[in-house]
């Protein structure tokens, strides 16, 4: 059986029927070709999904719509910039080929047109195109392996102090998921769409933040034992020092920022979750006392998030309390230790942050 | 006699296809290309008349009609830079009657 190979498309633009049946007669044993006479229409086939072209052989001098009108906002918009485009031009046009040039077309195509030189071009930048395009989404997904397992490291590095803390590692895991339930309901929820547009979420930094969550309490890797183990309640001095692990954190993921750069914006989301997860909505939380707005969002959401796990779950200072019993809690804090907008939404998708902790219950 | 049609050019454009070159060269004839070039000069679109005789140009010189591509050159430049052109437009009527003429002997 003979396999079918779907020939690219190629589209030409020119106002002059004999013009277009000419390239089209060069080029239609190589390509499918598609057609427009005019730039408007040319725009339209270009954005139709099922046309859009290859490569674009556009004619300048045409009526309505010139050629390098079409040009430019082809080259404007990041859907259709990286298609090349082969301008067709007289041969005694040296003017027109330098504002071609800068306007980003690849290449000329000069009347007349000459068959063997017309088809080589044209398969160079089809082939260029194709290349650099391979070249470009391979460096996308090498870099976003690389994230991954910078991430990981990092989620590992986190999980290690839980386990000092004598937590059984399950606390980061569940901040994560009930972070990215919280805040996947904001977004979903249209009353939250001012909320959301004040404080510039959107998907990408929601996922960044929700996997920036995991460090939050990194900076209790400098706290001693006798202060993170002590089953007692702690005295003044020893609160003193384990409050320090805000800056402590901070301080971490500023030295993994300077090394590595944050291309992604993770570590920024990191940095602020180490530093203000303490911090309280009515100025009284440390360890800066940021009020309200103040208080990066990140570091906000995952406080009630962070409270609100450590309520459910048994402590070495303090007992499990229950869903509801937490929730009270959290409900009175509002407007005092919390955002009340996000408390809010917090009670709104209580339900289902009692079915994780049903199964991820320490 | 002069050089009207370049055969040989035109049809190793179109790949050697006589069917294609005789139906292009009769798309030439129907599109009365020099009417509308001659109205649009009389109406005094100089800039509407600049684009035709630039079109009449190109598919001249992709059809290797030789006389008519370069009259028409001469009178897109002319309209360009506002040089004398009325002379000209006459001469490319007769130059591209006589290439019609041609055409209908293939």
């Amino acid at each position: 059986m003979r396999e079918v190979v779907q020939k690219d498309i190629v589209l030409i633009v020119d106002d002059d029927e004999i013009n277009r049946m000419i390239l089209a007669d060069i080029l239609e044993e190589d390509y499918r070709i598609v057609e427009a006479e005019d730039g408007f229409k040319a725009l339209d086939i270009v954005h139709t999904r099922e046309t859009r072209p290859r490569a674009i052989l556009l004619d300048i001098m045409m009526p309505g719509m010139d050629g390098f009108e079409v040009l430019e906002k082809l080259k404007s918009d990041p859907e259709t910039a990286k298609i090349p485009v082969l301008l067709i031009t007289a041969s005694d046009s040296d003017e027109n080929e330098s504002r071609g040039l800068k306007a980003g077309a690849a290449d000329f195509l000069p009347k007349p047109f000459n068959r063997d030189i017309g088809k080589a071009r044209l398969a160079n930048h089809i082939d260029l195109a194709r290349y650099q395009n391979e070249l470009e989404s391979l460096v996308e997904e090498k870099t976003a392996e690389l994230m991954r397992t910078y991430e990981q490291t990092l989620e590992v590095l986190a999980t290690v102090v839980e386990y000092r803390s004598l937590e059984s590692g399950e606390h980061i895991k569940r901040t994560s998921m009930l972070s990215e339930v919280l805040i996947s309901h904001l977004m979903t929820d249209p009353k939250y769409a001012d909320y959301v547009k004040k404080n510039e979420l959107d998907s990408k930094k929601a996922y960044s933040i929700v996997r920036a969550t995991s460090l939050h309490d990194i900076g209790k890797i400098g706290i001693s034992d006798t202060i993170l183990l002590k089953p007692e309640r702690l005295t003044d001095d020893e609160f003193e020092l384990m409050k320090t692990h805000t800056l402590l954190g901070s301080q971490i993921i500023d030295e993994i920022l300077t090394t590595l750069g944050d291309s992604a914006g993770f570590l920024t989301y990191c940095r602020e979750i180490c530093y203000y997860h303490h911090e309280r909505w009515d100025g009284l939380g440390y360890p800066t006392r940021l009020a309200a707005e103040e208080i990066p969002f990140s570091a906000r959401m995952l406080s009630i998030v962070d409270v609100y796990d450590a309520l459910v779950n048994q402590r070495c200072y303090k007992p499990a309390f229950s869903h509801d019993e937490a929730m009270d809690i959290i409900t009175e804090s509002k407007s005092k230790q919390f955002d009340p907008t996000l408390v809010e939404a917090f009670v709104e998708v209580s339900s289902k942050f009692a079915e994780l902790e049903v199964k991820l219950k320490d | 006699m002069p050089n009207y049609i370049d055969m040989e050019s035109g049809l190793k454009r179109v790949g050697g296809s006589e069917a294609l070159f005789k139906k292009l060269l009769g798309k030439f004839v129907d599109g009365n290309y020099q009417d509308q070039l001659e109205a649009l000069i009389a109406e005094g679109k100089t800039e509407e008349a600049t684009a035709m005789a630039h079109t009449i140009k190109g598919v001249a010189a992709n059809l290797s009609l030789m006389e008519v591509n370069a009259l028409a050159l001469q009178i897109e430049q002319a309209l360009k830079n506002g040089t004398e052109h009325a002379s000209l437009v006459p001469q490319l009527r007769e130059v591209t009657d006589a290439t019609i003429v041609e055409i209908q002997k293939l």
